[in-house]
């Protein structure tokens, strides 16, 4: 599963730490799915999602 | 106090409480003997299984998902890695003598009881394994 939190994040202009405080995850678990090394549950892909105002399907991509 | 010097606390008495027993064990042993030093060394491992019991408890609760899954990964593959460790330290003749001395036992009566005592709780931990397996799969039916 790809995704696309690093052009969303450089659109709102967010750091890593910044989005991990708003999912409440670490930075480094921000960092860890943004390069693709873990896949996220599906409830914390909504909260990701959600911290973008965007639907999942938006943030995450099929392979 | 921040997160990490709180954790760093928590965890301390795993490593203060083992290393002062093992630089006290031989005075322990020439004032009280060895079967109270025996009984010590029993209470101090049971004092960190339980201790790194609610450490780890308590630690996971502050964890995300990423977090977890990466204390799950050190878990089971720490573990293994410690039992391996154990099972060739056994083999070493400087570990037995220091625990034939430590308990005032032969050497090879150290050994068989180490070796019995290291196979029932790798084979404990299998069925404990197992049951815990066939709890999850039961609350998922």
């Amino acid at each position: 599963m790809k995704n696309r939190i690093r052009v969303l994040r450089a659109e709102k202009n967010w750091s890593q730490a910044e989005l991990a405080e708003k999912v409440g995850v670490s930075r480094n678990s921000i960092n860890a799915i943004e390069n693709d090394k873990f896949e996220p549950s599906l409830p914390l892909a909504f909260r990701i999602a959600d911290a973008f105002a965007a639907r999942i399907e938006e943030v995450f991509l099929r392979d | 106090m921040t997160s990490k010097q709180r954790q760093i606390l928590l965890g301390a008495p795993l490593a203060i409480v083992p290393v002062v027993f093992l630089s006290v064990a031989p005075w322990l042993k020439s004032a009280v003997g060895g079967t109270v030093t025996t009984w010590v060394a029993a209470a101090v491992s049971a004092f960190v299984m339980f201790y790194a019991w609610y450490v780890a408890l308590s630690m996971q609760r502050r964890l995300d998902e990423v977090q977890r899954a990466g204390a799950d990964y050190a878990a089971k593959w720490g573990v293994t890695a410690g039992q391996i460790a154990f099972f060739v330290l056994l083999a070493l003749p400087p570990f037995q003598n220091l625990v034939g001395e430590l308990v005032n036992q032969p050497r090879g009566k150290v050994l068989l009881g180490m070796t019995i005592g290291a196979v029932g709780v790798v084979l404990l931990q299998a069925i404990g394994t197992v049951v815990a397996h066939l709890l999850w799969w039961r609350a998922r039916r």
